[in-house]
């Protein structure tokens, strides 16, 4: 036998940590893939949301009249004026100005008008699916955050229970599916782990900031929330000025433009609309640099009252900037999107394969589960067309006003117990069924989305997503039904 | 130096080095030995790459984008490549995963309170205790938080795993119940001192 370069780990530290990963990939495996699948999904939120929601003349040059315009016409039409206005300027991935606060808000096109509400309720339903799971507010952000954990203590396990990390560096065999399972499992696994690492880091740190931040707020500022994070996302820094409805924006963003030429503008809040206290930030990317934002306080007058520092503060500011691009994939255009599209896709051929190798040592020691073989294949497939499903539903539950998570929620259950009764001739081709359903689905989604909104073809960037969903649900069909003839053949 | 002289030089050393770490695991495989120098060449090439991005443009933006990038791109050569392995070695131990063995009905609850509510709690701990000694050592109030805001969560992690762990459940309780005591101290001691 060839002597070793690498330390040997010892087999019971091995299977502590073996047996760790394996309680913690069961307790939670499911939950997990809809996380990583949702969350890979949402990479493209904002060319989903476009898609969703065609818009004529959309323009990525930025007018400072048209927006002035716009945040006129929209406070001239609210009754209650809002604390806080948003103006969404355009950028490359999301190229339509828009206005509004809260949850409310309007296109504002060239000429400075509203246009039509924002509307696109399955990339919100997607969004919510990743970060709240449908929960409520805090509740569901801290059990994503503490899945976010669970991802993170499976990472930690697997890596400590791999005792040939380096010398199994290339290992890909396939003599039984067993092995072929363990081995993409393990391959991908440390390959990527940079990539899960990162994501499960930034995801937990996300979710469970509130719980932390309440945690500090009664152990550290004697129980205000509001004091617990200022120091890292500042504060409202107003300044006297006379009454307006709506404060000029025009000498701010003329101020902005002239002093950083290396970043670009992306959202404005107007604080103290109609109030005699009022400022003006503008959030605003910087180039080459992983930070989120950075955030200018303006007086409505255009003099610079403030800079929070997030790319040029303390450490701590800069590296908690850091945290949402490095979730969310957003710091090099759309290369490193679908990087991590691709990333993504393979985390969730992780976790699919990681309870795949569980259920088959099962059946290789004699103790088949064939149940919970078929729940899992209804948990792998039926996600995605529980997804695909949704957006089939979508213009009709905007008829009824029904939520589409309950669409999603309730097909995924129903599969994944029609997975567990199914009688043994359908089973063989379950997992076949729910793919080209999903297919067919993607396929009707697609369809209806074109015959709604026909013209919107013309945009070639629409196009291309249409024909990228159509190819999908194509590859879907066809890959389904040669696998059938695969099997069928002797 | 302007960043673009560096990012043929860094995609180059990476490439190379992935390729020198790849075909020296290849000679490995068939020869059954490892050429030590050879995957310490092809690491120091990958090393090499990767500080050649962080010269790009912010230091970690260009280290993000490398590392990206052979996250990326090794998966896709395993998946692609058409020669797997077909054999497996016989010394080789299995490195899959094995189950656990069935334990007492009153187990799995107690070790789900250890894992989630009591772990997160004396995470909770942990990171008060972090909070305060950032504070007592002088550190901004920013780099306080932050580094509270990293600690949560790992130290979650840490004590969840821990909480998995195949041991004795009463060894579990107590190494839980220490790092409680550790973290509790010094949250007092560094509070009131």
């Amino acid at each position: 036998m060839s002597t070793s370069i690498w330390p040997r780990l010892s087999g019971v530290f091995v299977s502590r940590f073996l047996s760790a990963h394996t309680a913690l990939g069961l307790a939670a495996g499911g939950l997990l893939y809809i996380i990583c699948l949702s969350g890979t999904l949402i990479v493209f939120h904002n060319e989903t949301a476009r898609w969703e929601q065609p818009a004529r003349g959309e323009n990525r040059v930025v007018d400072p009249d048209a927006l002035q315009s716009g945040l006129e016409a929209y406070l001239a039409h609210q009754s209650d004026l809002p604390d806080t206005a948003r103006l969404v300027l355009p950028t490359h991935d999301m190229p339509r100005m828009l206005v509004g606060s809260g949850e409310t808000y309007f296109r504002i096109t060239e000429a400075g008008e509203l246009a039509d509400p924002v509307e696109h309720p399955f990339a919100e339903f997607l969004v919510s699916l990743h970060m709240y799971l449908h929960l409520p507010g805090v509740l569901g952000l801290t059990v994503v955050g503490a899945l976010g954990v669970i991802l993170l203590g499976l990472t930690l396990s697997g890596l400590l229970s791999h005792p040939r990390i380096f010398r199994d560096a290339f290992h890909m065999r396939r003599s039984s599916a067993l092995l072929l399972e363990t081995d993409l499992h393990n391959r991908l696994a440390v390959w990527t782990l940079p990539f899960h690492l990162t994501s499960a880091l930034t995801g937990a740190i996300l979710g469970l900031a509130s719980i932390g931040g309440a945690v500090l707020a009664y152990a550290v500022h004697d129980g205000d929330l509001n004091a617990v994070f200022p120091p890292i996302f500042g504060t409202d820094n107003r300044v006297q000025t006379q009454a307006s409805i709506a404060p000029d924006i025009r000498p701010a963003l003329a101020r902005f433009t002239a002093d950083h030429t290396d970043e670009t503008a992306w959202l404005i809040h107007i604080n103290g609309t109609g109030t005699t206290e009022q400022s003006i930030e503008i959030l605003a990317r910087p180039t080459g640099r992983l930070a989120y934002y950075e955030e200018y306080v303006y007086s409505p007058s255009g003099t610079p009252v403030s800079t929070l520092g997030l790319i040029s503060g303390e450490t701590g500011q800069q590296v908690a900037a850091s945290i949402y691009s490095l979730h969310f994939g957003n710091y090099g255009g759309v290369p490193v999107k679908l990087a991590y599209l691709a990333l993504g896709l393979l985390l969730c051929l992780i976790c699919s394969c990681g309870l795949r190798i569980w259920l088959l040592r099962r059946r290789q020691r004699g103790r088949p589960a064939p149940g919970l073989e078929r729940a899992w294949t209804g948990i792998i497939w039926g996600a995605p067309l529980s997804i695909s499903l949704t957006l089939c539903a979508t213009p009709l539950l905007k008829l009824v006003e029904l939520p589409l998570a309950w669409v999603f929620w309730i097909s995924l259950s129903g599969l994944v117990v029609l997975g567990l009764c199914l009688p043994k001739p359908a089973a063989q081709s379950w997992d076949l069924y729910l793919r080209r359903l999903t297919g067919l689905c993607l396929l009707i989604g697609t369809s209806l989305h074109v015959a709604h909104h026909p013209d919107a073809l013309k945009n070639w960037e629409h196009g291309l997503l249409t024909a990228a969903l159509a190819g999908l649900s194509l590859a879907l069909l066809v890959h389904g039904v040669r696998l059938k003839s695969k099997r069928a053949s002797p | 130096m302007t960043s673009a002289l560096f990012f043929i030089p860094g995609l180059t050393s990476l490439l190379a080095g992935l390729g020198i770490v790849y075909r020296s695991w290849r000679a490995r495989h068939a020869r059954k030995s490892t050429s030590a120098t050879a995957l310490a060449f092809g690491w120091a090439a990958i090393l090499l790459g990767v500080v050649c991005f962080s010269q790009l443009a912010g230091e970690a933006w260009g280290v993000a984008i490398a590392v990206l990038g052979i996250a990326l791109l090794v998966p896709v050569v395993l998946l692609t490549g058409r020669d797997w392995t077909p054999l497996v070695p016989k010394d080789r131990p299995s490195t899959s995963v094995i189950e656990t063995q069935p334990g007492r009905s009153w187990r799995l609850p107690v070790v789900i309170l250890l894992s989630g509510p009591i772990s997160l709690l004396i995470a909770a701990m942990g990171m008060l205790a972090g909070h305060r000694l950032a504070y007592a050592l002088g550190a901004y109030a920013a780099d306080q938080l932050a580094l509270a805001l990293f600690l949560l969560p790992l130290f979650w992690t840490g004590l969840a795993v821990i909480s998995v762990i195949k041991l004795a459940l009463w060894r579990r309780a107590l190494i839980l119940a220490g790092s409680g005591l550790v973290f509790g101290t010094s949250f007092f001691f560094l509070t009131v001192i």
